[in-house]
């Protein structure tokens, strides 16, 4: 076991990250104990954050006591691993569209007090603003259309100055008769006027034509 | 000069252009405060923005809100809203509102909490209720066949005749429910079939496994009655047009009745014919015609030239139904739908 980014812990190939509600599984997360400690392994087919991890990302711009925006939270698979780097001190501000992902979210949060659960829709942030407050990281997951739109007119209103923001983007909701290539880079183009793109990876088999950007605010 | 107004879990700043605080109305206490920011996410003016405004009108200013405010003009992001969200947890010790950081943000998450879970309870509306009964009549209706299968071949050790006379397995469920002995059943097929004599025991259990199959496709009936009900209910002007049944696949297929009011009438045309959109759409194939509108009357028993031409007819009136439908039910114009659309597909045959 090896720290190897901030929270985010390895074991062999896998990432891990080390439990604030122990003998609480989310969804069905393998988990590791060390004495009192308990891992919980990032399913990288079920986390885009995982697969990213596994595919190559080196940084997460995540922190104990981050701020997180996290758009698209649904039941809060990939939230709680953030949940557990960002620590009691720290705060996810979860917005998700579907009132059934939302459901399934409740009772995480419940357990889980720095995951808040907002029911909106992330194309509108002037309907969850006044709820909100900046946020160091922010963390995007959408799958539609818009998406790079939505990221930016968000990470405009509530990102940190130099706050790092990660956006999953899936080629097949932007355009399915596209080359997948193609969209990354149309897409990369977009983000490239508002932020410093960091890192790019795409999650090979985990996630079929999905790309994985690491981006910095200027 | 400009005053803008932005709300904050802990109360109501307002901001010079600058991005200077001019004023503030705090909310009362950690108990009072839930409400009152509820109050004020609502267009109507609360109390305590009055107060504010009162507070910063005698310096007379224009003032800019930064959610929709009835009589005020709003703009998202304002500098008031944008300085609150940098500096919440010292603006909350600051003013007083609370001691230290951790009860600002159990604040917050009791405030989201009470919030989300109101919004989920108002989220499940009746619409949702029948796509579920439409999907569970498809999958009634195929286990039941599956179920069939097994009891056809079961069945047809003891008594064969039964089997090969009988083509629905839904009449085959009901006969063998209410007696599963071959002679009570055709006395005149039981006396040389070629089906093994077996005794009491074995009968049993294959009269028990047809009654199992017989009640499911009961309650397939009984839920068809209730979607029809509910489906006319919800759809009142798209049931005019087409089945209320067709009705209710259309919402099924959509995932709500928001959804399908949204569609343009051309998505109507071809819902439920994906796969052919999509090889069209990639540059294999001709466009689709007709979805699951191809299940009403009018265009299935239409001629093949035409079939084309009325799908589109239909979708475009239903596309204003399924409108009429989510916005104001009170809307009786189904009727009048339907009758230009008889016009317009008489016009087609003439």
């Amino acid at each position: 076991m090896k720290c190897v980014i901030d929270g985010i812990y390895r074991f062999g190939k896998d990432f891990a990250t080390l439990s604030l509600a122990p003998n609480k599984k989310v969804y069905d997360e393998k988990t590791i104990r060390k004495g009192k400690d308990e891992y919980r392994i990032i399913d990288p087919k079920k986390s885009k954050l995982g697969a990213a991890l596994r595919m190559g990302l080196k940084e997460t711009g995540l922190f104990e006591g981050a701020k997180v925006l996290y758009l698209g939270i649904a039941s809060g698979t990939t939230a709680s691993h953030i949940s557990d780097i960002t620590g009691e001190h720290g705060l996810i501000y979860g917005v998700e569209f579907s009132s059934r992902s939302i459901r399934d979210l409740l009772p995480v949060s419940r357990v889980r007090k720095n995951m808040i659960p907002i029911l909106a829709d992330a194309r509108m942030p002037q309907t969850f603003a006044s709820r909100i407050e900046k946020v160091n990281v922010l963390y995007q997951d959408v799958a539609q259309k818009d998406q790079s739109e939505i990221f930016i007119r968000n990470a405009k209103a509530f990102l940190k100055k130099g706050g790092t923001a990660m956006i999953a983007i899936k080629a097949r909701s932007i355009d399915v008769t596209e080359n997948p290539k193609k969209i990354y880079a149309q897409e990369k183009q977009k983000l490239s006027q508002y932020f410093e793109v960091v890192q790019q990876v795409t999650l090979g088999h985990f996630e079929k034509d999905h790309a994985f950007f690491l981006c910095r605010m200027r | 000069m400009t005053f803008y107004i932005s709300l904050s879990p802990i109360g109501l700043f307002a901001h010079d252009n600058k991005g200077e605080l001019v004023d503030s109305v705090i909310f009362t206490d950690l108990n009072k405060a839930k409400e009152q920011f509820i109050a004020a996410m609502d267009k109507q003016q609360t109390d305590e923005e009055a107060q504010l405004i009162k507070k910063i009108e005698k310096k007379d200013k224009e003032i800019i809100f930064e959610i929709p405010k009835e009589g005020y003009v709003n703009q998202f992001p304002n500098i008031s809203g944008d300085t609150v969200r940098q500096n919440l947890p010292k603006l909350a010790q600051s003013t007083g509102f609370c001691k230290n950081p951790s009860d600002l943000y159990n604040h917050i998450h009791s405030l989201n909490m009470g919030i989300t879970r109101a919004a989920v309870k108002k989220a499940s509306t009746g619409d949702r209720f029948l796509i579920h009964a439409v999907n569970t009549i498809d999958e009634l209706e195929s286990s039941a066949n599956m179920l069939a299968i097994r009891l056809k071949e079961w069945y047809a050790l003891y008594f064969p005749e039964l089997i090969e006379n009988t083509r629905s397995n839904e009449k085959l469920a009901s006969i063998i429910s209410s007696d599963a002995h071959r002679d009570k059943i055709s006395p005149e097929d039981a006396k040389d079939t070629i089906g093994a004599d077996c005794p009491e025991q074995d009968i049993i259990p294959m009269h028990r496994f047809a009654t199992e199959i017989h009640n499911i496709y009961l309650h397939k009936k009984e839920l068809e009655e209730y979607i029809l009900k509910k489906s006319k209910e919800i759809m009142p002007n798209a049931s005019e047009l087409i089945s209320p049944m067709l009705a209710a696949r259309f919402l099924a297929i959509a995932g709500s009745l928001e959804k399908l009011s949204k569609f343009p009438s051309s998505t109507i045309q071809v819902l439920g014919a994906e796969k052919a959109l999509f090889r069209h759409i990639r540059g294999n194939g001709t466009s689709p015609k007709h979805g699951i509108i191809f299940q009403s009357p009018l265009v299935n028993q239409a001629s093949r030239k035409t079939r084309g031409k009325v799908s589109r007819m239909l979708a475009s009136k239903l596309s204003i139904a399924f409108k009429m439908d989510y916005f104001d039910k009170k809307l009786k114009g189904g009727k009048k739908l339907k009758e230009d659309l008889d016009k317009r597909l008489q016009n087609l045959k003439g």
